[in-house]
């Protein structure tokens, strides 16, 4: 990676006695879409705000653009965090207003901008109601467009798909794609790993504090090469995960995900298969992101 | 600056847009009139029933005598305020008579009845039965007119006569100058007290009303975490200035607008207030009026640095509501000890209070419009406000900055000391 938009150097914060981020650093290029990985309270929301210089890190540094962070910066900045809301008694149209001029645009453009994602969103008709009247979707879609009013050079967004019906997550997806190809640099956090499959261009896993891995998605995961199988048979499916060769299987619905273990053979693993059950679908493929983010945790959690 | 001044843009237009801020600013000047002056007008205004009285005069002068003084007090249609009829007394049936004319104030036939011991000039008190006791106005000007009858009877024991018996009875009311380096002026206690009553309910809506108004708008913002949205765009310091001066603007408006319509309807209210006795222009001075602004600003920026943090440590309204009594308390304190202070503006134990921040600003206009403290004294309480604002302040962007990121459990007393000196 040549080329960094946003570096963290081996940042640390703690609350009181709990590490929250232990020396963690990354690197995102610019106009990529970058997730953060990890389950829940691996430090994900702690590093985004302190990116966001909303908490300050104990330790260790953060630059933007080759610059280290200045409040300047939160004007290219567009942040949405993970629970959600907007202010009840204010008018969706002032709201636009207000988080706009917050960014530096003026009032009338704000409010201009505003109006013309609220017509693209199907949200025109509410632009004079109170927070308080609007549903929960339209809620969201209000909040989506005061975090992208001022067109930022950096949208970051924590767990952006929690709590989205499926229109608003494509909707949001939508902008985010949108947002890069017009240069902007897209960073998220989620624990839900199909949607940084889909997502991101680059990845960084980190569980309790610590970076596990990162790098380009694609690399990571050729790195660990086609070591899974895409299967799918007809009737019971329950003795798999019982075949030798198998490490674990994964149910994803249609197909299931055979993780194979140290020289487990899919030749061999084919025709036991085909043996016992009807084979609709039998592929040699690389590992979901879920199965190298558990293999990677239980290998940084075994080299403690 | 500029993040200030759009933060403050937007708290001052969500108060002054809403219907409340509208009705509050017209409101309050009734209230505050209401509060003031009604209680006084309606007893002057009620219309005053004549009194029927029966007299049992065991003196033998007494009647007469009383029943010409009273002919001369009328009521507005020319009838006579108190009308009395003599019943004979005899000493042996006087339980009994007692007893009838009770029977008699109970079926309203008469109001009441006098009975006048013969030793009423040696101290022996008269006495008043009557089915209600508080009429105040008309017991007192029965009082004077006995008490008049009972001087002149033992003046003219002691030989005196005199024709003109008003004229020797006449009071001598005291007139009371306040003197100050502008020279001596006629000031009249009620319309001092009511003056900085006045004043202080002023201070008190504002910093009450709206330092509420700013705990509930940072508690809104936590709850919905907007505040995570407002802090990647500005400090939270530039946040809470914003609100702080955003809402202090909302409140110097309603002030200005009861100040135009003060000037407005400023004299016929004055005329309607002199003819009760409460005359403006001689409690009103420039002091007065320049600590007012000053103190109203110390005062705000203290205590809504105050309800900031109480706005930042918790999560609901109701956590908020608890804090507000104590400081509602300090507010309140000046009422409570308001006689005290007229009565000794300059007592050792009002200085001292009134140096002591959070009492500052209503204790110094209730000293102000006693007896002006020493220059020196309001130089001190300036200061000491400023210092304090300046630390309340500091505390609060400090507490401000953590506490705005903190959900659930409100922090214990260490845990805000670790905030204060979290870097």
């Amino acid at each position: 990676m040549a080329d960094v938009y946003l570096k963290i150097e081996s940042i640390s914060k703690s609350f009181g006695n709990f590490k929250a981020v232990d020396t963690l650093s990354l690197e995102v290029p610019p106009g990529s879409v970058y997730g953060i990985l990890g389950p829940n309270g691996a430090g994900k929301t702690t590093t985004i705000r302190m990116i966001l210089n909303i908490i300050i890190p104990d330790s260790g540094r953060i630059e933007v653009g080759g610059k280290p962070f200045a409040e300047e910066l939160k004007k290219q900045i567009g942040y949405l965090p993970e629970e959600r809301g907007i202010f009840k008694k204010m008018k969706i149209l002032d709201l636009l207003g207000y988080f706009g001029e917050l960014k530096g645009l003026s009032s009338k453009e704000s409010k201009r901008r505003g109006s013309e994602w609220a017509e693209r969103l199907g949200l025109k008709d509410w632009l004079k109601k109170k927070g308080e009247e609007l549903s929960k979707g339209m809620q969201q879609k209000a909040q989506f467009i005061c975090t992208v009013l001022h067109e930022p050079k950096l949208l970051i967004l924590d767990e952006p798909f929690s709590g989205l019906d499926p229109i608003n997550m494509d909707l949001l997806k939508d902008i985010m794609l949108e947002l890069k190809a017009k240069g902007s640099t897209v960073l998220f956090s989620t624990h839900q790993m199909d949607h940084a499959e889909k997502l991101c261009e680059y990845i960084c896993l980190i569980n309790r504090g610590h970076k596990i891995l990162d790098g380009s998605l694609k690399e990571i995961k050729s790195r660990h090469g086609k070591s899974s199988l895409a299967v799918s048979i007809e009737g019971d499916s329950a003795y798999l995960a019982s075949l030798s060769g198998v490490a674990r299987v994964d149910d994803y619905g249609p197909y299931k995900e055979l993780r194979l273990s140290n020289g487990g053979n899919p030749q061999k693993l084919l025709q036991e298969i085909s043996a016992r059950s009807v084979v609709h679908r039998f592929e040699l493929m690389e590992p979901s992101l879920h199965n190298i983010f558990i293999e990677s945790v239980k290998t940084s959690e075994a080299a403690r | 600056m500029k993040n200030i001044l759009v933060v403050l843009k937007k708290e001052y237009l969500g108060v002054v847009r809403t219907k409340s801020f509208v009705i509050g600013t017209l409101l309050t000047p009734v209230m505050g009139f209401i509060f003031m002056f009604l209680p006084s007008i309606l007893i002057q205004k009620t219309k005053e029933p004549q009194l029927k009285l029966v007299v049992i005069d065991q003196t033998g002068w007494m009647y007469s005598k009383l029943d010409s003084a009273l002919s001369r007090d009328t009521l507005p249609d020319g009838a006579r305020a108190i009308v009395l009829s003599p019943k004979a007394c005899d000493p042996s049936t006087l339980e009994k008579d007692k007893d009838t004319l009770n029977g008699r104030v109970l079926s309203e036939e008469i109001s009441g009845y006098l009975i006048f011991p013969v030793g009423v000039d040696t101290g022996q008190s008269p006495e008043y039965y009557a089915k209600t006791t508080g009429n105040i106005i008309t017991q007192g000007r029965l009082e004077r007119r006995i008490n008049n009858q009972v001087i002149a009877h033992r003046l003219e024991r002691q030989g005196f006569r005199s024709q003109n018996l008003a004229e020797v009875l006449k009071r001598a009311d005291l007139k009371a100058l306040q003197v100050s380096k502008g020279g001596a002026k006629e000031t009249s206690f009620l319309s001092t007290y009511l003056l900085s009553f006045f004043f202080i309910f002023v201070l008190f809506q504002s910093v009450l009303g709206y330092g509420q108004v700013l705990s509930r708008s940072i508690v809104e913002e936590k709850n919905t975490r907007i505040i995570e949205v407002l802090t990647s765009s500005v400090t939270p310091f530039q946040l809470l200035m914003g609100k702080i001066l955003g809402l202090g603007s909302a409140t110097l408006t309603s002030i200005f607008i009861w100040i135009i319509l003060g000037i407005a309807a400023g004299a016929p209210a004055a005329s309607t207030l002199s003819s009760f006795g409460f005359d403006l222009s001689k409690t009103f001075n420039p002091l007065l009026i320049v600590n007012f602004f000053i103190y109203l600003v110390l005062g705000y920026l203290l205590f809504t640095s105050l309800f900031a943090i109480l706005g930042a440590i918790s999560n609901s309204d109701q956590e908020v509501q608890q804090f507000v009594f104590p400081i509602v308390m300090t507010m309140i304190l000046p009422f409570i000890i308001g006689f005290a202070v007229a009565q000794n503006p300059s007592a050792g134990w009002v200085t001292v209070l009134s140096l002591i921040p959070f009492f500052t600003p209503t204790l110094m206009m209730m000293r102000i419009s006693f007896l002006p403290p020493p220059t020196w004294q309001l130089v001190a309480s300036y200061i000491i406000m400023a210092v304090s604002v300046a630390v309340m302040g500091w505390l609060a962007a400090k507490i401000f900055r953590v506490g705005i990121l903190m959900y659930g459990k409100r922090p214990t007393l260490p845990e805000l000391v670790r905030w204060v000196r979290h870097r």
